[in-house]
């Protein structure tokens, strides 16, 4: 490489004089980028967290400041204070409810990724089955779910089966349809160069059709993750021995709105954490990805 | 077949190639059509190869059927005397989008060749760092695609179609999303590049110049179907830059296939069909 200053003439294939190639002065900036793009995510991340807690103080002090004003009757609008101390009057019955809808959720949650995936890949990778299986998808994604689930509370009695199977219903088609639309979007010059390689089924999925998902798939998880809490709690209202929504139909059944109240509360704070904890396992998940790809697309 | 490794010592002098009476037709709802007819040319081992022709005349797809991806409805590809019946994997592929994966840095993307094949990881990595150096990228290891220029973006699919030191390079249309001067680098490094690995290179280009520079010999296809409409060999000495567009003999041969490819239809000046009157500077757009 040091000499490269002699006539090209002797040996050109070997000591062919390099030409310095047109090089942007860009380097330290690409740097920088990447650096302060992984410090960005880290410092939005604190703010995910922190957002949910303020907008709840907010609403927390408009809400006391709304019954302090008008001075509604306590059985529509019961003051903060109420409601908290109902909260630890009955907190062992709203927490092992509220347990129970949290644990289906998350199953629901769980099964309808693998199973989305599952799907979603399948289809979108065998045409024949996409042809027999997407149009029904798409049929049973447009009934709502609640007039499903009293049929499934008929074949499946009051327990947690049911209600997990609504939860999947609710949140699969997302899942389903960011692996499809993953898949399709490969360029054809991609798949290409994958065959060339030599590439195929497992190794194929993993370094190409996963990742060309993953931003899709992330956006998808973290709208399963905030539609799944909602899932458990209609199936609940339709039939269940059990759970947060039971509690809801109770406390309202009776009039008693301070409990109402605290359900709802306690629903809105495990419904956040939630979703923290999706965007926390997206996080994990597209680890080794570049960030700005992932961001570009969710 | 013999087993693509890495850890092979590189094949001096690449190997050879063979259509033979090759006919290509594409079935589709529309019915069948014909891409490809009677292509019968031999490409000698190390030989650098460029297949010029219009758009849609079916230069892709004769890369497609060379590399075994795609089988023939007629005739035979022959690569190092045997008949491609399989993907060819032992061939490396640059394609004009670069087809980098955007999730990758530039060093990992030219690793996926190593991931794929098996190759050691550690030996693999030197050798990309060997030929991001070579293709003037070092320093851009960490840098993802979205980070890069055109050319770059280029120059890191070409390192990662030599990683494996494939005996064969195909490429298609690799320069064809380039601005004029980055391709005219790309173009030099390129013949850089093989002079020194001496491989076997099909190169497809729709670039008249491009070809010559580049090519010991040029295939000139016709429009639809494909069929060779005569094959150039390109006599030069090297290396050679665009300059050498300029010399007399290669002057008389750009024009030689432009002549070729305009009494094949391929260049139409308004008003030559005939059927649209008043066609210059009037016509709607
Ligand atoms: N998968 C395919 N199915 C149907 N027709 C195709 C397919 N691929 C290419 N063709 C047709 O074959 C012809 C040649 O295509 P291609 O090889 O891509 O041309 P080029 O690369 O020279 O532009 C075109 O008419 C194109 O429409
Ligand atoms: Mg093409």
């Amino acid at each position: 490489m040091s000499d490269s200053s002699s006539a090209s003439g002797s040996r050109p294939g070997v000591h062919a004089p390099r030409s310095a190639p047109a090089r942007p002065p860009n380097r330290a900036d690409i740097e920088e980028a990447a650096r302060s793009s992984i410090r960005g995510r880290i410092g939005k991340s604190v703010l995910d967290g922190l957002y949910p807690v303020l907008a709840l103080a907010a609403a927390i002090l408009l809400w006391a400041a709304i019954v302090a004003a008008f001075e509604p009757p306590a059985y529509m609008v019961p003051t903060p204070r109420r409601v908290a101390s109902e909260f630890l009057n009955q907190w062992e019955r709203l927490l092992t409810n509220m347990a129970t809808t949290t644990r289906v959720a998350l199953l629901g949650l769980f099964v309808s990724t693998v199973l989305g995936m599952t799907l979603g890949f399948a289809i979108a990778w065998w045409q024949p089955l996409r042809r027999v299986l997407l149009p029904p998808l798409i049929v049973t994604q447009s009934i709502p779910k609640i007039a499903l689930a009293p049929l499934l509370v008929v074949w499946f009695g009051y327990g947690a089966l049911p209600k997990t199977i609504v939860v999947i219903m609710v949140t699969i088609y997302p899942i389903v349809i960011a692996c499809t639309t993953g898949v399709t979007g490969v360029p054809q010059s991609t798949m290409t160069l994958a065959r060339s390689m030599g590439l195929r089924s497992f190794a194929l999925f993993g370094k190409i059709l996963l990742p060309a998902s993953a931003p899709h798939l992330a956006g998808a998880f973290r709208i399963a993750a905030s539609l799944a809490l909602i899932g458990a709690l209609i199936a609940e209202y339709v039939g269940s021995s059990n759970g947060i929504g039971v509690v809801l139909l109770m406390a309202i059944g009776t009039q008693n709105t301070a409990l109402t109240f605290a359900a709802i509360v306690l629903c809105g704070l495990v419904g956040s954490f939630i979703y923290l904890g999706a965007t926390a396992v997206t996080r994990l998940a597209t680890l080794g990805l570049n960030p700005s790809y992932l961001g570009s697309h969710s | 077949m013999d087993q693509p490794a890495g850890d092979t010592a590189a094949s001096p002098s690449g190997t050879d190639l063979r259509f033979e009476a090759i006919g290509h037709d594409f079935e589709s709802q529309h019915g069948s059509v014909q891409a490809l007819a009677g292509i019968d040319f031999a490409v000698n081992a190390g030989q650098f190869v460029a297949i010029l022709g219009p758009s849609g005349c079916g230069k892709s797809t004769l890369l497609l059927l060379a590399a075994g991806l795609l089988a023939p409805s007629e005739g035979a590809v022959v690569v190092g005397g045997e008949r491609v019946t399989k993907p060819f994997t032992d061939c490396g592929f640059v394609f004009q989008d670069a087809s980098l994966l955007e999730w990758r840095t530039a060093l990992r993307n030219i690793l996926l060749q190593a991931e794929a094949r098996g190759m050691d990881r550690g030996q693999a990595e030197g050798r990309a760092r060997e030929l991001m150096e070579l293709t003037g990228i070092s320093g851009f290891e960490d840098a993802y695609p979205t980070q890069l220029s055109g050319g770059m973006r280029q120059r890191v699919a070409l390192c990662r179609a030599l990683l494996h030191d494939p005996p064969v390079l195909f490429m298609d249309e690799p320069f064809g999303a380039l601005d004029a001067l980055t391709r005219e680098q790309m173009v030099l490094d390129t013949q850089r590049i093989w002079m020194e690995g001496a491989k076997t290179v099909l190169f497809v280009t729709h670039d008249i110049g491009e070809a010559i520079v580049l090519a010991d010999r040029v295939v000139v296809l016709g429009p639809r179907p494909g069929r060779i409409l005569e094959i150039y060999d390109i006599a030069l000495p090297r290396p050679r830059d665009m300059d050498a567009l300029a010399e007399p003999r290669s002057i008389a041969l750009q024009h030689k296939i432009r002549e070729l490819l305009r009494a094949h239809g391929v260049f139409t000046q308004p008003g030559q069909f005939g059927s649209c009157p008043g066609n210059e500077g009037t016509s709607g757009l």
